[in-house]
């Protein structure tokens, strides 16, 4: 492959799949925040 | 005595559900195309612009609407504006007629499914050709010659049919489980494929062709609006699934983080299916002597005839991998064909009461009986204009009226503070300039552009009549949905 093929490739790569798990990361935070917050009620 | 309303098992449930409705067929025979068209990897920085100031926000703003009103479209935008219910039924018609013919689609992805263990559709690429064009859909030559009913067609269509009412008879609790399969199953196929086709020769020729830069193109309009309409469709935006599908979901859910994960989700399944065409017309081009763009294609086309030859000439294993990638469009676009109905089904019981285990079968009856025009001989053509007239006016005009609806009406502000409310991502004002300014000018000088292109050359070589037609029906259905929101329903009494 060429050069600016790749760079397109890590480009695409880094903004959908990046983005993707940062925002998975901040859900699955979210989630583990709340169990927490649910054990302390109980 | 109000009914309690259905409810995801589960938030991922819900995240898989709206994955499953945006990731469909485009995914693999649309986004790669555009790309290669539009100055290869340059294309991707319109498209994430386009994705960040129209389709996201646009996302964020129907779970919005359908979370906070726990309603199907039509009464979800009675809620925010009462003189708005008409929006939702023309979202509500639009999308039944899409099904209609993206379930004729799913059929013949059946048929090629089934011939594919056997490769019955030709060892050439004319004979490829021939089986599609005059076997399988036996195209009469014009869209007003019917011609008789083409069998494989029908029997592929009431498949799908029965399929989409199996998905959906148990309400969303099942539904939310069927998505994982219907999810993450083709993502498995298709990394599967990308695989098989990065060990083909030849492949990383057809993947310079797919992401070779070629930046002159960000000067190009075109290249813009290409960029947005790929960006809408490919969503499910504006078709009423998301407002349905936000509504099984309790008040109080995340909104915003839930519309990246499904956006970034889509986008990314169909960066990745470049990788699996890309690579397989690079080997079919070195197999055949010719340069990538000699068989680069779009649609149908590229997923009926050119990826049928690249399958006959694998080297191994040519039928099992013929058989994944029908595979591959079968699940792919099964959740995105219930997912055209649950919103008809939804609207029709929250507005009238109605029980949905009697509205889901006569919708699902009725939906295949407007599928037997597109099984006829002449059917190829009017899927197609029917795709044409759904997707570039009506759907369109309706991410245009969903925006003025929230964007001045209800108002940007009121509804980003009731969304950060809720959310863990906050969204700041840019959200207001998007929903006010940015998407609502893009959706209308496209809607503007396509009417002065089909005004001043009609739309392909179809004789003049259809495009009164089409838009003939498009005014129609506009009336309908002005007749259907002035219909009381359980809500209004």
């Amino acid at each position: 492959m060429n050069r600016s093929a790749i760079v397109m490739l890590i480009f695409g790569s880094l903004i959908l799949y990046g983005g993707l798990a940062y925002f998975i990361f901040q859900a699955a935070k979210s989630r583990h925040l709340a169990n927490k917050k649910k054990k302390r009620i109980f | 005595m109000p009914t309690i309303r259905e409810r995801w098992s589960s938030r991922s449930s819900f995240v898989f559900a709206a994955i499953g409705s945006a990731i469909g067929l485009g995914n693999v025979w649309r986004f790669p195309y555009i790309t290669y068209q539009n100055g290869g990897g340059a294309f991707l920085i319109p498209y994430f612009v386009a994705l960040i100031t129209a389709g996201i926000p646009l996302m964020i703003l129907e779970y919005y609407v359908g979370q906070e009103t726990q309603r199907a479209p039509p009464t979800a935008l009675k809620k925010i504006w009462k003189k708005s219910e008409w929006i939702g039924w023309f979202s509500v018609c639009l999308v039944f007629l899409l099904s209609t013919y993206y379930s004729t689609i799913m059929s013949w992805c059946v048929n090629y499914f089934y011939q594919s263990f056997t490769l019955g559709w030709g060892s050439t690429p004319e004979a490829i050709n021939n089986f599609f064009n005059n076997t399988l859909l036996g195209k009469s030559g014009s869209p007003g010659i019917l011609g008789g009913i083409q069998m494989p067609v029908l029997i592929g269509l009431a498949i799908t049919w029965i399929s989409i009412y199996l998905c959906l008879f148990r309400g969303v609790k099942i539904l939310g489980k069927i998505v994982y399969f219907t999810v993450c199953i083709p993502w498995l196929l298709l990394i599967i494929m990308v695989i098989r086709g990065l060990s083909l020769p030849g492949a990383i020729e057809g993947l310079n062709f797919y992401l070779t830069p070629d930046f002159s193109v960000l000067l190009k309009p075109q290249a813009w609006l290409a960029a947005y309409g790929q960006i809408f469709y490919t969503l499910s935006l504006a078709m009423g699934t998301l407002i349905i599908y936000a509504s099984y979901q309790p008040k109080d859910s995340d909104i915003t983080a839930n519309a990246f994960i499904t956006s970034l989700a889509n986008c990314g399944t169909a960066f990745l299916a470049g990788f699996a065409v890309f690579s397989t017309l690079g080997y079919l081009a070195q197999s055949m002597g010719v340069s990538v763009p000699e068989v680069t294609k779009s649609g149908l086309g590229l997923a009926f005839v050119t990826y049928p030859t690249a399958i006959n000439l694998l080297p191994v294993a040519s039928r099992f991998f013929g058989a994944f990638f029908f595979l591959l469009l079968l699940t792919l676009g099964i959740d995105s064909a219930f997912s055209e109905v649950e919103p008809v089904v939804g609207s029709i019981v929250d507005k009238w009461g109605l029980k949905k285990k009697w509205v889901l079968p006569l919708v699902c009856i009725f939906g295949f009986l407007v599928g037997i025009l597109y099984s006829t001989r002449g059917g190829f053509y009017w899927v197609d204009l029917a795709d044409h007239f759904i997707c570039n006016y009506g759907i369109t005009l309706v991410g245009l009226l969903e925006c003025i609806v929230i964007g001045y009406v209800f108002g940007a502000r009121k509804a980003r503070s009731c969304i950060n409310e809720v959310s863990d991502v906050r969204i700041g004002p840019w959200w207001d300039v998007f929903i006010k300014f940015i998407t609502p000018i893009v959706l209308g000088v496209s809607f503007i552009m396509q009417l002065i292109k089909l005004i001043q050359n009609g739309y392909g070589n179809y004789p003049i009549w259809t495009i009164f037609t089409g838009m003939g029906f498009i005014v129609l259905l506009l009336i309908l949905s002005v007749i259907l929101s002035r219909r009381k329903g359980v809500s209004d009494e």
